[in-house]
Parts: C-alpha cells; sequence; structure tokens
C-alpha cells in the first residue's frame, strides 16, 4: 500500500476512535449520535460492535467486557486432543478500537432500563439509547447434585466455555493410565454446540488411538440420539476408533460423587478416570435481572426474530446463545444474528423500518481426527407469518467426513475470527 | 496478506459507505455479510475456501446455481444455495464481483 494511503487510512480510523472517545459514553447522547452499548464481547458482540460501525460510523458504539482477551471455543477441541497449543485460541481485542468501537474491560452488574443505564463492577453508569445483550450462558450446575464439589476439587469440569477447563481436561487426558476410562456426559438439547460432545470424543480417541490404545471412552448423552451430524460421526467411529466409543443415549448425569468418580445417571453409575460432565445451560443471572430472561422454563430470552428485541423490555436487544429459538447455539449463528441486529439498529436509530424478513445461515465443522471434519449448514429464513425462521430444503448435516471438510473448517475458523476481531 | 490489510479494508468499505445513501440493497449486503464467514472479510479469504472479491460476475453466477443443481460438487454450498433465491444469487455474484 502506498504510505500516504496508510497514512490516510490511519488517521481515518484514529479520528473515528477519537470521534467515539469525546462522544463520551457517560454523558446522554444527542439523537444525531445515538449511543449503542452492547454487552459481552465474544462471536456475537464483537461483531455486532464492529458491524455497527462499520455500516453507520454515525452511531456511537459501546462495547464492554470483563475478559483481557477473546478465548475461541470452537476449535478448543483441538486443544483437548492434543493437535494445538491452547495460545493459539487466544485474539486479541485490540483491533476492535480501531473501527471506533470504545471498548471497556469491565463487568456489567446491571442494568436500570427504564432510564436505559448499565451499571457495571468498575462503579461505570453508561447511558444507551439502544442495549445489546450478548453475555453467553451460565451452566445449571445444580442439576447435576455433587458437580459443584467435584468442580472445586478439580475432578470435573465441562470445558464448554474455552479456557482453563479446557487446559485442566488436556492435562487428565495426559495424565490418564493407557485402559483408563474418560466419561463424557452431555445435556439434551437445547444448548451450545449440540455437536460439541461428540467431536471432543472423535479429538480424545485420535489422542488415546496413538497413546494409550486400551482406553476407553463412554457417553453418558442426556438426548436421545447424537442429534447433529449423528451418522457422520457414527461412521468415523465405527472407521477410525472402533470399540474405543460408547455411546449411550437417554442416560442423562443426575450426580457426580468425585472420592468414587462415580457418575450417577436415571439408569446407571458409571466410574471413570477423567469425568467431564456437561451440565445444561440456560441465559445468565445478568439476564433474568434485566427482565429479558422471560420464557416458561426460565431459561431463555423470547426476541422478536426481526430486531432481536427483547418481548419483555423495550430497547434491550439480546444475541447469540441465551437467544430463545431453533436456531442452533453455535459461533456462526451468533455472529450472523449480529449483523441481522445491526443492521436492524441502523434502520431504528436512523427513523427506517428494519428488513422484515432477515435470512441467517449456519455452518459448524466438527473434527473427527487431526485431518477429517464433517460439515453441517443450513439457511433459515424469517417468515412473518410463522413468526419462526424457517429451514430451507437440502440444509443439514453431511454422512461422511473429508479432508476437504478438514481444510475448509480450518478457513472457516481462520476467517471468522478476522470477520469478528480482525 | 499483512495483518493490516484485513482493518484497511473493511476501514474503506467503512468510508465508502459512510452517510444514509446506501450502494447496495441492505438485505443483499446482510445476506453478503453471512459468505465472509467462511470466504473471509471483503471477500477475501485466509485459508482454504475459495476467495471471492473480484471475481467475474457471470462465473460467481453460474457457480453458485451449478453447486444449488449438484452439477458443481460442493461441501457445504449445495446446502446453502438451496436457501437462496434467483434474485438473490444474481446480487450476490454483482456484489462480491464488485469487491477488488
Amino acid at each position: 500500500m502506498n504510505p500516504n494511503r496508510r497514512q490516510f487510512l490511519h488517521a481515518s480510523v484514529a479520528s473515528m476512535a477519537l470521534a467515539a472517545a469525546s462522544g463520551n459514553a457517560f454523558a446522554k447522547s444527542g439523537k444525531s449520535h445515538p449511543h449503542v452499548v452492547v454487552v459481552g464481547a465474544g462471536w456475537g458482540g464483537a461483531t455486532c460492535a464492529k458491524y455497527l460501525r462499520l455500516w453507520d460510523p454515525g452511531i456511537q458504539v459501546t462495547l464492554i467486557e470483563p475478559n483481557p482477551h477473546f478465548i475461541s471455543c470452537p476449535m478448543s477441541n483441538w486443544v483437548v486432543g492434543g493437535f494445538q497449543d491452547f495460545d493459539y485460541l487466544v485474539k486479541s481485542y485490540d483491533n476492535l478500537p480501531r473501527y471506533g468501537i470504545q471498548m471497556l474491560q469491565d463487568l456489567v452488574i446491571g442494568v436500570d432500563a427504564d432510564k436505559q443505564v448499565v451499571r457495571t463492577r468498575g462503579g461505570r453508569r453508561i447511558r444507551y439509547d439502544r442495549l445489546v445483550l450478548a453475555p453467553g450462558m451460565e451452566w445449571m450446575t445444580e442439576t447435576v447434585e455433587g458437580y459443584e464439589d467435584g468442580a472445586k476439587a478439580q475432578k470435573v469440569m465441562h470445558a464448554f466455555r474455552a479456557g482453563p477447563e479446557t487446559l485442566l481436561l488436556r492435562k487428565q487426558l495426559e495424565a490418564m493410565p493407557d485402559g483408563g476410562v474418560f466419561i463424557i456426559a452431555s445435556p439434551p438439547r437445547p444448548g451450545r454446540c449440540v455437536s460439541g460432545p461428540y467431536e471432543r470424543a472423535c479429538a480424545a480417541a485420535h489422542y488415546f488411538k496413538q497413546h494409550k490404545p486400551k482406553s476407553k471412552i463412554i457417553m453418558l448423552d442426556g438426548d436421545i440420539d447424537i442429534v447433529s451430524k449423528g451418522p457422520m460421526f457414527k461412521a468415523a467411529w465405527k472407521e477410525f476408533y472402533p470399540g474405543m466409543i460408547e455411546h449411550r443415549p437417554n442416560n442423562l448425569a443426575m450426580g457426580f460423587d468425585h472420592r468414587e468418580m462415580v457418575v450417577r445417571t436415571e439408569f446407571e453409575d458409571v466410574k471413570g478416570d477423567v469425568v467431564n460432565i456437561i451440565p445444561p445451560q440456560r441465559a445468565p443471572r445478568l439476564c433474568k435481572d434485566v427482565g429479558v430472561r422471560n420464557d416458561a422454563l426460565d431459561r431463555w430470552c423470547g426476541i422478536d426474530f426481526v430486531t432481536y428485541e427483547s418481548t419483555s423490555v423495550p430497547k434491550v436487544h439480546v444475541i447469540g446463545d441465551p437467544v430463545l429459538s431453533n436456531m442452533p447455539k453455535s459461533a456462526h449463528v451468533s455472529n450472523n444474528q449480529a449483523k441481522i441486529c445491526a443492521a436492524a439498529l441502523i434502520e431504528i436509530l436512523n427513523d427506517r423500518q428494519p428488513l422484515p424478513t432477515p435470512v441467517i445461515g449456519s455452518t459448524s465443522y466438527s473434527i473427527t481426527s487431526d485431518h477429517t471434519s464433517g460439515s453441517i449448514a443450513v439457511v433459515m429464513r424469517y417468515d412473518p407469518a410463522k413468526k419462526a425462521y424457517i429451514r430451507q430444503p437440502e440444509g443439514g448435516a453431511n454422512t461422511r467426513h473429508s479432508e476437504l471438510d478438514f481444510a475448509y473448517g480450518r478457513a472457516w475458523h481462520e476467517n471468522m475470527w478476522a470477520d469478528t476481531l480482525g | 496478506m499483512t495483518k493490516q490489510s484485513p482493518l484497511a479494508a473493511a476501514v474503506l468499505a467503512c468510508l465508502s459507505m459512510a452517510g444514509p445513501t446506501q450502494a447496495e440493497d441492505l438485505h443483499i449486503k446482510v445476506i453478503a455479510a453471512t459468505c465472509v464467514n467462511c470466504h473471509g472479510q471483503g471477500g477475501q479469504s485466509l485459508g482454504a475456501v475459495p476467495s471471492l472479491a473480484g471475481q467475474d460476475v457471470a462465473y460467481l453466477q453460474t457457480a453458485m446455481l451449478e453447486q444449488r443443481s449438484g452439477v458443481r460438487e460442493t461441501t457445504v454450498m449445495r446446502r446453502y444455495m438451496n436457501g437462496y433465491t434467483d434474485t438473490e444469487i444474481a446480487k450476490l455474484a454483482e456484489h462480491f464481483s464488485r469487491l477488488k
């Protein structure tokens, strides 16, 4: 690039950043520069903040995130299987302020929806014209008796939010003797990344096959079957890991005794050497406190599917895993919901009508070894008459894994990271 | 590609879209923003998935229609293309052919 052009670009970016900063997130924002506060800088929140600024630089955007780095949950099973170092999952937020996003490392502890003010642990009070909640999930650990004691003793983990638990699981698999039993207990739908537990079984099996070939993996599955990419996973297990992975459907984990290392289900007690229990999930406490966790089961957030505005609290939008819908709870969907929400907010804040019939895409890749993956892809179109996103024909999973899907899956990760954070 | 290039491309896109007038239909813009999840920011892929930016418009449209019908072998693209209308496919081809 021509140096002058580069300087011009940097100057433009700097002025955008300066404009956002001097816009003062703490003051009441004027109509000319409406202020959107985004809570949570994961796949949904970071994407929403970035695309708001990309598509309408007139909007002031504040993004609040407690963690100093982005840690990718997609690809974390590569670390579990020993195909990648943990550092590969850790990405910087440094590029986001260059779009003119005011980024705050802080934790939102409450929202006064009547006054349109967000409160943080750091003592900030930030006024918004529109609020976007993208806080991820919390784990219903109380549904598995003994889980919390076991977690404190580091004898069980879910490792379904990438971080220290990912490393703990990897360490325990490395320490497990040959001939040991690795238990993966997964919850019924709906929940985050429903193909993740089966991908994890593949990653661990690949490692065992090379280093601990007498070992076994027992999957205690709270669902009726493998609901995502089932035939693909079963074919891969038969081809690569015959006899190593035992899948026991309809077998929800209800308790865990960490002294005996025994998982209790409705039907049996199963002893393991390494135990990974993924409890059911729900929208986090913040969503309940704000009043947007509003379904009959007190788990999910009902939204308008055109704008992603809460059905119970005006001017508060929810994106990502906490949303009550038939859409998969995946990184790809969170990223795409963020763009639909950003486009709708821009229309609303410019006194125009949002798109009445959004279209969303969902893709996910699951590794079956260090060189093969399977994929699932579906397009869903919003039908205003049915008030739902309708799956389009031919969508679904492939029945065979392939090396090409592995290469495309890797490209998906690189391009998703760049799209969300780059 | 240097680390700065995607950012620079995004900022250029941002500058070119400043103001209320939008060069392209919002509906297509949002769908195109789905394509970049695999095909890369600005249609420039960082991996094995092909880049779309600057490809010939007729080539892109034909490729997408052949992926939908199954004439062209694909992984996820047949499943994707069955979700979009002929008009959307034509406009997506235009959109990505215009990107550099």
